[in-house]
C-alpha cells in the first residue's frame, strides 16, 4: 500500500465515527467566512477615495513611503524624484516590462543592471491593492518577475487608486472575476522586510527590500 | 544536540538548569511582557477579533472534519498545477522523499525558508548527512544554526541568544572576506546577515520552505513571513520543496485572509507579516524566475492518529507562539527546557502526542493551569484541558512515580466521599496550624519537601473554607 493510501486510510479510518449522516461538503462553500459582512472594519462600503486614503494611512504605518500623481505618465518623473535627480541615471534600475511603455527618460544602468548586485532599484505595477492593511498585490507573469519584488534594496510600486480593495477577500473576487488562471506566484506585501529575531528588536530591511516607496496614480 | 530527538533528560532537570543559566536568563529577560503588551494593543484595534477567532476554530474543525476531502482536492489542483504531490506517513519517508528529489537535482547547496515541520522530521541533518551544504536562510535559524542547537522559539528560533553572543558567533564563522563592517547595533547585526546569505540564494539548486496554509481551491502553498528569505528561497532556487503537515491545508483563498488576521496580530503584533505569499507550481512558460520543479511533501507524523483521538483540538493549531509568549513557564526556562523544537503550551501537548507520551512524561506536569495560553490562542485550543487529559492519560498508563500515584488515589478516594474530605480537611488544618505555631507560615510539610524547600506554605486560617461558606449561608438564611 502507498504511503497516500496508508494516510488517508488512516484518517478515514479517525473519521468514521463521525461520518454518520453527514455529507460530503460542496466544493469550498463549507466555511463562508468571506461573505461575512461583520468582518472588514466598516470598510467593505468605503468609497474609492476613502480606501485610498486608509491604504496610504496602514502602509506608512509600516514604513513604506508615498507619493500621489495624478496619471501613469507622472511615474517616471515620481521615480527621478525618489531616487534624487542625479542618482536615477546611474541607479542600478530594474523596471518591470509591464511598465516599460512609460515615458522613461534616458538610463545609464538599466541594461546592465546584475540582480546578484545589492543595491538595486526595482519599478513594479501592483494587480490590488488592500486598504485595511496597507498591503499590495503583485502577481508573477513574464512581465513581472517575483525576483522584481524581492532582490533589490529599494522597491517602488506603483498602485492605481482603481486597484485598491477593502480587503484581501475582495482582492481574490477581483482575481476570480478577471478570468485569468492562478498565478505561480502572488506576493501580499505590506512594507519593507523587518525581523525581530536579534533580542526581539524590529529591525527593517533584512534579505528583501529595505525600503518600499509607493507611487499612488489617480487616474483609473 | 540533534533536533528531532528529546535529549535524554528529563524537563526537570533541564528546567533547572536553564534557571541557573545567566545568559539565557539575559535573553529571556527581553521577553518580559513585550508581546504580551504589544499583542494586546493590536488586538484592541480589531473589535472583530473575537469573532474572528470562533470563525477559524470553526474552519479548522471543518477541515479536520472533512480532511481526506479537502486533501484529495488540494492534490488534484497541484497536480493539474504542474507540481507533484508527496505523501510521508513519518519522518523517515519524508526524509527520504527529499532527499531523493535533491539527489536526482544533483543539488549541493540547498536553502531553507524557516518551517516548524521541517525541524520536526530533521531535514537538515538528512541532507547534511548526504553531503549537502543546507543554509538556514531565516535570520534566526542560521544563528541558531551557526550555533549547533535546536531552535528555542516556534516564531523567533534564536530568542534564547543575547545580542553579545550572537555577535561572537558572527565573528566566529564569517570571514573578514564576508564582512568586515561593525558589529555594534542590531542593524550592523541584520546587515551582515543579509551580506552573507544574500549569495547563498543564487547558488543554490534547491530551496526548501514549509507552508502555513494549503489552499485546496488553487494547489498553491502559502507562507507568512517578514524577512523575505522565504520568497528569496522559493524563487531563486532550481527546485521548490514545500514540507507541510497534513492539518495545513484550508478550503479557500478566503479563509487565508481569514487566518492572516489571526496569525500576525498573534505572533508578532502585526495586523499582516510583510509577505503573504502563495505559490502555485513550477515556473510558467515566458517567466524569467520561479522554481523548474515544484514539490510538496505532505506529512502524517503522528498527525491522523491525534486526529482520532480526544486530542483532536490540536490540530488547530496554527504555530503563532501567542501561547509559549504569554506562558510563565516558558518564560523562565526557555524553549530548550522542553526537550523538543515544539516548546512551551503547544509544545507540552504536541511533543508528546507525536513523539509519544513517555517520551516525555514531565511535559503535562510541565504548567501551572493559569489558563493564559488558552485565551490568547487564535483558534480557540483548550491548552490546559488537553494537558489535564495527557495527566489522565500518563496516569492510566502508570507512568507516574509510585508515591505520586498513590496520593493522587489517596485525593481520589476522599474527594468522592465527602464526609471524610470535610473531616479530613479540618483535621490537616488543625495540624498545619499547629506546625505554623506563632511564626504563621511553614517552612516544612510532611510529603512536599521539594515543594517547601523553595517556599513556605502559609497557615491555614482556623475554620476551612467549606465551614465559612456554611456558616455564611446559614446566617443570611436566619436573616431573611
Amino acid at each position: 500500500m502507498s504511503a497516500r493510501d496508508e494516510i488517508l486510510g488512516r484518517i478515514r479510518g479517525a473519521l468514521a465515527d463521525h461520518r454518520v449522516n453527514r455529507p460530503a461538503p460542496t466544493p469550498y462553500a463549507g466555511t463562508g467566512v468571506a461573505a461575512d459582512e461583520r468582518v472588514g472594519l466598516g470598510l467593505n462600503g468605503a468609497d474609492s477615495d476613502a480606501l485610498t486614503e486608509r491604504f496610504i494611512v496602514k502602509a506608512t504605518q509600516v514604513s513604506a513611503t508615498s507619493v500621489r500623481v495624478d496619471t501613469l505618465d507622472d511615474v517616471p518623473a515620481a521615480v527621478t524624484a525618489y531616487l534624487g535627480e542625479g542618482a536615477f541615471v546611474q541607479a542600478p534600475l530594474l523596471i518591470a516590462a509591464a511598465l516599460a511603455s512609460l515615458p522613461w527618460p534616458e538610463h545609464a544602468a538599466e541594461q546592465a543592471a546584475d540582480p546578484r548586485a545589492d543595491g538595486m532599484t526595482s519599478v513594479t505595477p501592483c494587480f490590488a491593492a488592500i486598504a485595511e492593511t496597507g498591503s499590495v498585490v503583485l502577481l508573477s507573469s513574464p512581465k513581472t518577475p517575483t525576483s522584481l519584488n524581492f532582490v533589490v534594496a529599494q522597491h517602488i510600486v506603483v498602485v492605481k487608486r482603481s486597484a485598491v480593495a477593502a480587503t484581501m477577500e475582495q482582492v481574490w473576487s477581483r482575481l476570480r472575476a478577471s478570468g485569468q488562471p492562478m498565478p505561480r506566484t502572488i506576493n501580499v506585501v505590506t512594507g519593507p522586510s523587518r525581523t525581530a529575531d536579534v533580542e526581539q528588536v524590529v529591525q527593517v530591511g533584512v534579505h528583501g527590500p529595505q525600503r518600499m516607496h509607493l507611487i499612488v496614480c489617480n487616474d483609473a | 544536540m540533534s533536533p528531532g530527538v528529546s535529549s535524554s533528560s528529563t524537563f526537570k532537570t533541564r528546567a533547572t538548569g536553564a534557571l541557573a543559566d545567566p545568559q539565557l536568563q539575559a535573553a529571556l529577560g527581553m521577553l518580559g511582557e513585550g508581546w504580551i503588551e504589544k499583542r494586546r494593543r493590536v488586538v484592541s484595534l480589531l473589535p472583530e477579533f473575537e469573532l474572528l477567532r470562533e470563525k477559524a476554530k470553526e474552519v479548522k474543525d471543518h477541515v479536520l472534519e472533512n480532511l481526506d476531502t479537502y486533501l484529495e482536492r488540494y492534490e488534484a489542483e497541484v497536480t493539474r498545477q504542474g507540481g507533484i504531490v508527496h505523501w510521508a506517513s513519518d519522518a523517515a519517508q519524508a526524509r527520504e522523499i527529499i532527499l531523493k528529489i535533491c539527489r536526482d537535482a544533483d543539488a549541493k547547496v540547498v536553502t531553507r525558508g524557516k518551517s516548524m515541520v521541517g525541524e520536526e522530521i530533521g531535514v537538515c541533518e538528512a541532507l547534511e548527512g548526504a553531503g549537502m551544504r543546507v543554509v538556514e536562510t531565516d535570520l534566526g535559524e542560521y544563528i541558531v544554526q551557526l550555533a549547533h542547537e535546536m531552535p528555542s522559539h516556534i516564531v523567533f528560533p534564536a530568542l534564547h541568544k543575547t545580542f553579545d553572543q550572537i555577535t561572537d558567533l558572527f565573528a566566529e564563522h564569517h570571514s573578514a572576506a564576508e564582512y568586515d563592517g561593525p558589529r555594534e547595533t542590531v542593524a550592523d547585526v541584520v546587515g551582515e546577515a543579509r551580506q552573507v546569505l544574500r549569495q547563498q540564494f543564487f547558488i543554490a539548486d534547491v530551496g526548501i520552505t514549509g507552508a502555513n496554509y494549503l489552499v485546496a481551491e488553487t494547489g498553491s502553498s502559502v507562507i507568512c513571513t517578514n524577512e523575505g528569505n522565504g520568497d528569496l528561497t522559493s524563487t531563486l532556487a532550481r527546485v521548490h520543496i514545500v514540507t507541510a503537515g497534513i492539518e495545513r491545508v484550508v478550503p479557500t483563498l478566503d479563509d487565508v485572509a481569514l487566518f492572516t488576521r489571526l496569525l500576525g496580530r498573534s505572533a508578532t503584533a502585526q495586523e499582516i507579516t510583510a509577505y503573504t505569499t502563495f505559490s502555485t507550481g513550477p515556473k510558467r512558460e515566458g517567466d524569467l524566475d520561479g522554481p523548474g520543479a515544484y514539490h510538496v511533501v505532505l506529512i502524517d507524523n503522528g498527525r491522523s492518529r491525534v486526529l482520532a483521538g480526544q486530542f483532536r483540538e490540536m490540530l488547530r493549531c496554527i504555530r503563532c507562539g501567542a501561547c509559549m509568549n504569554h506562558c510563565p513557564v516558558y518564560g523562565a526556562v526557555g524553549g530548550h527546557a522542553y526537550g523538543w523544537i515544539y516548546p512551551g503550551p503547544m509544545g507540552a501537548v504536541l511533543s508528546p502526542l507525536l513523539q509519544g507520551i513517555e517520551k516525555n512524561a514531565d511535559l503535562p506536569n510541565a504548567c501551572t493551569l493559569n489558563g493564559r495560553c488558552a485565551e490568547v490562542c487564535p483558534v480557540k485550543i483548550p491548552l490546559p484541558t488537553l494537558l489535564k487529559k495527557l495527566r489522565g492519560v500518563q496516569f492510566d498508563a502508570r507512568l507516574t512515580s509510585p508515591s505520586s500515584r498513590w496520593m493522587l488515589r489517596v485525593f481520589g478516594a476522599l474527594a468522592q466521599r465527602p464526609r471524610l474530605y470535610h473531616l479530613a480537611t479540618r483535621l490537616s488544618a488543625r495540624v498545619l496550624r499547629f506546625i505554623g505555631g506563632r511564626r504563621g507560615s511553614i517552612a516544612r510539610v510532611p510529603f512536599a519537601g521539594g515543594w517547601t524547600e523553595v517556599r513556605d506554605l502559609p497557615k491555614p486560617p482556623a475554620r476551612t473554607f467549606f465551614d465559612q461558606w456554611r456558616n455564611e449561608r446559614a446566617t443570611e438564611e436566619k436573616q431573611r
